[in-house]
């Protein structure tokens, strides 16, 4: 992961959270006490936990499937002490998570957080054997990046977006409508090269640490690895990573790219 | 009400469960937040003695507190509060559903206070309730609100 950088970077990127991870067939013998367990081997570095609702199951079609097991509805997250770092696991899903706290904080790469979601998820499958609960049969690897593009960084009113998102426009065909107050956009593309998808929103949104108005642009893809194996699985995250990288830049205007000072 | 209409409040209030681990509010589940959140933000336009009677200038703290309260406590059924500037420097928000009230005062000293009133008589006492939220005010803020909207 030290190769020179020849996707699209940024000096000051809009990302505030990076996500990576696998979902698998549901774990058959998962139980609730194996959260204490496996956080038990984490805690030194994740002392802290806090459980959620599930994130809805993807089936290896790219389709929502349906809970198998009660287990399913069980999400556990472990996280550092400064909440940076989260490892989130259910009985069909492995994702860890970086996310920036304070705007000053850098911007981590792909290249810097590949190597600890390698370290955490190479623990849970040895977890996994040890507690003799079998090797996960990974149906899909996840890349999100989440990005948060504040009011003032480049527009001002919806009317603006168009100057974001060049695919936008605020044009209606008989000028009744005045400019929008709110727009929303969801794009969904067939990635080329592994089966997969990538999945495009941009959400009015406020940012609850500071009550700043921004738009969060999540930028998703879910694609099927060759096999469980981990060189599969890394091969195929970067893969999603690449389509991520260029699917976000594809997707935000040059003027964008300029604010955040586009290197190459 | 029973405890499945708060439950079926509260997942409305959220969006679908996904990995992601930032906090936002996402506006076209509620969009008269942004309005609230301009009106709370254009307070601190108001000049020293807004009131007539030697207000100071309403506090930038209580204004960045109200607005992260509406932030973290929107949700889709929860109406639009009334927005005002309180004696003192403070920020006021008001809500009404039904014979249901509830205001909050946010304090440059960071305390929340919040007065709540249920039913029509409102000059009862046994009708009235007040306190102060000291720690996570979001976290009891949405738990009166929830009261207010008949969702507890």
């Amino acid at each position: 992961m030290t190769a020179a950088r020849t996707l699209p970077d940024f000096e000051n990127p809009p990302a505030v959270e990076t996500v990576m991870g696998v979902h698998f067939a549901p774990i058959s013998k998962w139980q609730p006490p194996y959260f204490g367990l496996f956080w038990a081997r984490i805690k030194s570095d994740y002392p802290r936990i806090q459980m959620q609702p599930p994130v809805l199951p993807q089936a290896p079609d790219l389709a929502p499937a349906q809970p198998q097991s009660p287990w399913e509805f069980v999400r556990c997250w472990f996280f550092n002490q400064d909440e940076t770092r989260l490892i989130q696991i259910q009985n069909n899903l492995f994702l860890h998570n970086w996310r920036k706290v304070r705007p000053a904080e850098k911007y981590l790469h792909y290249g810097d957080l590949r190597p600890h979601f390698e370290k955490e998820w190479q623990g849970f499958r040895e977890f996994l054997e040890q507690e003799a609960l079998g090797v996960p049969k990974v149906s899909l690897c996840e890349v999100t990046y989440v990005n948060h593009i504040d009011r003032g960084s480049g527009w001002e009113t919806f009317a603006d977006l168009s100057e974001v998102f060049p695919n936008w426009s605020p044009k209606t065909s008989e000028n009744y409508l005045p400019s929008p107050e709110l727009v929303a956009i969801n794009a969904s593309y067939a990635v080329h090269g592994v089966e997969g998808r990538l999945q495009i929103s941009a959400q009015p949104a406020i940012r609850q640490t500071d009550a700043k108005e921004t738009i969060q642009l999540t930028v998703t893809v879910r694609a099927k690895p060759s096999s469980s194996s981990n060189e599969d699985i890394y091969r195929c995250l970067d893969e999603a990573r690449k389509w991520v990288v260029l699917g976000f830049t594809d997707f935000t205007s040059p003027k964008m790219h300029r604010i955040w000072r586009r290197k190459i | 009400m029973s405890s499945a209409v708060l439950e079926r409040t509260c997942a409305r209030m959220e969006s679908p469960a996904h990995s992601q681990w930032s906090k936002v509010r996402f506006l076209l589940a509620a969009p008269w937040v942004l309005d609230v959140m301009k009106g709370i933000a254009a307070l601190g336009h108001l000049p020293r003695n807004w009131d007539g009677y030697g207000s100071p200038q309403i506090d930038a703290d209580g204004i960045a507190a109200a607005r992260r309260f509406v932030a973290n406590v929107a949700f889709e059924s929860l109406p639009s509060p009334h927005v005002s500037p309180v004696l003192g420097g403070s920020v006021g928000l008001h809500w009404r559903c039904g014979d249901r009230e509830l205001e909050f005062t946010f304090h440059p000293n960071g305390e929340v206070e919040y007065l709540r009133v249920l039913g029509a008589d409102s000059d009862r006492d046994e009708n009235m309730e007040t306190g102060t939220l000291r720690h996570e005010p979001e976290t009891a803020g949405l738990k009166l609100l929830l009261w207010m909207v008949g969702a507890r």
